[in-house]
């Protein structure tokens, strides 16, 4: 997995989308909000279901 | 001697068990949990390379220093951080508990087709209910166009400090009960979150713990690395001790929510210099207008209405929309001329003001200047630090990425203080 081979890459990337997502949705059109919160919280949804995926299988 | 010391606590932070004796060791540690535990394809390659790697990095002077920051940056932090994490939770939601504690001030809609009262009557039904004091300034919210707040100072006062806010019904020029916004439970929430009710010192105390938790989380991208060799995303070594189970959420939950915690930590360090800002802005670009009208006599009689003077601002700048109204005489005004601050229609333009400088004689926009780039940033981080922005979607995510700071803050000072008892009795 990409996060254990570079991690500091893969934690600025992880802050990369969410600066640029949370910054898209500044923008007052519905499809830049959406595509932003997609962006920004994508990492954070991706992070938790694997864990939760992790957690469950033991 | 220093560097041996330095090494030791790197162990107890580093590995979880056995415990090692040097940076070298502690390496080959994390290379072993690491291939003990890892579910990627070629572990053997992948573990035999990161061992001498491990040993360099683990050893080098960037790690120890950034453990070294990481670690003392986050313990100081901590108890306020945490605090600000739970004030900050409650304040996401503001307008909701504001609501349902019946806080917010509540008008009447007026029939079809009413016209608003003029500015200046609003302003002397305002006065009357405080005769003692003077209109230094208008609010109007543009969530709410049926209402606006006027600011009523002391006499001598020419800054905001001791105003009192008094709501009035534009429809109908009178006053709406309403509560002080700086006493009402969030109010009182939002004090504690931006200056621990110390105004200017709570703020700047407020701007320093914004720094140490930018400089933890900086360290805490160096540091983290080794920790990780061999652990797929989302995995956490549950069976090998409650230590290395909760570095391994450290790690994962400090991952995933580091833009998010940059980010609120980055605009809070703008948003505790904010009040600066506004100082540096008095005294620069204020002074430089007052400067350029100062041969212009101050009003003596005869004031252009209020009216004329918002409807003058707005004519100036089309599709923008007036926010605020600052009367002569105050910090942010000239003696001569009302400050309006215009929002724009759209996008941004809706978060940066631009600035009207309006004769209070004859109602003449003498000039519209831009905000400076230190006001820009400050106002810019406010829907950035808030999240305010995004409706209960962003509120959530907002919330939620608060609650992973809180338990990567609690967990970060528990990781640290659970590995003094072990040292206590290797010592013994």
């Amino acid at each position: 997995m990409t996060w254990a081979q570079h991690p500091i890459i893969f934690a600025m990337a992880i802050t990369a989308a969410t600066f640029v997502g949370l910054a898209t949705m500044l923008a007052d059109a519905a499809a830049w909000k959406v595509a932003g919160f997609v962006l920004a919280a994508g990492p954070v949804g991706v992070g938790l279901a694997r864990y939760l995926a992790y957690r469950r299988r033991g | 001697m220093m560097d041996r010391d330095i090494a030791s606590k790197h162990v107890d932070v580093t590995v979880d068990a056995p415990v090692a004796t040097d940076p070298a060791a502690c390496a080959a540690d994390i290379g072993q949990t690491s291939a003990q535990s890892r579910k990627t394809p070629a572990p053997s390659e992948a573990t035999q390379s990161d061992s001498p790697r491990a040993t360099r990095y683990t050893t080098s002077r960037t790690f120890r220093t950034a453990l070294w920051l990481h670690r003392w940056t986050g313990l100081i932090a901590a108890p306020f951080f945490l605090i600000l994490c739970i004030t900050g939770t409650i304040l996401i939601f503001h307008h909701e508990i504001d609501e349902a504690l019946g806080q917010d001030a509540h008008v009447e809609a007026p029939a079809p087709g009413t016209p608003e009262r003029p500015l200046a009557e609003i302003v002397t039904a305002a006065q009357a209910t405080a005769p003692d004091r003077r209109p230094l300034g208008m609010v109007f919210d543009a969530d709410h166009p049926e209402r606006v707040m006027v600011a009523l100072v002391p006499a001598n006062e020419r800054g905001f400090d001791a105003a009192q806010f008094v709501t009035m019904d534009v429809f109908r020029g009178t006053p709406v009960a309403s509560v002080d916004p700086r006493w009402t439970p969030t109010g009182l929430v939002l004090r504690l979150h931006a200056n621990w009710f110390l105004d200017l010192p709570g703020e700047l105390i407020g701007g320093v713990i914004a720094v140490l938790v930018v400089v933890c989380l900086v360290s805490g991208i160096v540091v983290y690395g080794p920790f990780i060799k061999g652990l797929a995303l989302g995995e956490v070594r549950r069976k090998r001790g409650r230590r290395l189970q909760q570095r391994d959420l450290h790690n994962l939950f400090g991952t995933i929510a580091l833009g998010w915690t940059l980010l609120v930590g980055a605009t809070g360090i703008a948003l505790a210099l904010g009040n600066i800002a506004l100082k540096v802005w008095q005294g620069t670009e204020l002074q430089r207008l007052a400067a350029a009208y100062a041969r212009e006599a101050p009003i003596a009689s005869g004031h252009a209405s209020l009216d004329a003077a918002r409807a003058a601002a707005e004519a100036a700048r089309p599709g923008w929309r007036t926010t605020f109204i600052l009367f002569p005489g105050s910090d942010f005004s000239t003696v001569r001329h009302y400050t309006i601050l215009l929002v724009g229609p759209v996008g941004l333009q809706k978060r940066l003001f631009e600035i009207a400088l309006v004769d209070a004689v004859d109602a003449r926009v003498d000039e519209i200047t831009q905000l400076p780039w230190y006001l820009v940033v400050t106002q810019m981080s406010q829907p950035l630090h808030f999240g305010d922005y995004g409706g209960l979607p962003l509120k959530l995510f907002w919330a939620g990425c608060a609650w992973l700071a809180l338990f990567i803050t609690a967990n970060g000072a528990w990781l640290w203080w659970a590995r003094r008892p072990r040292k206590r009795s290797r010592a013994a």
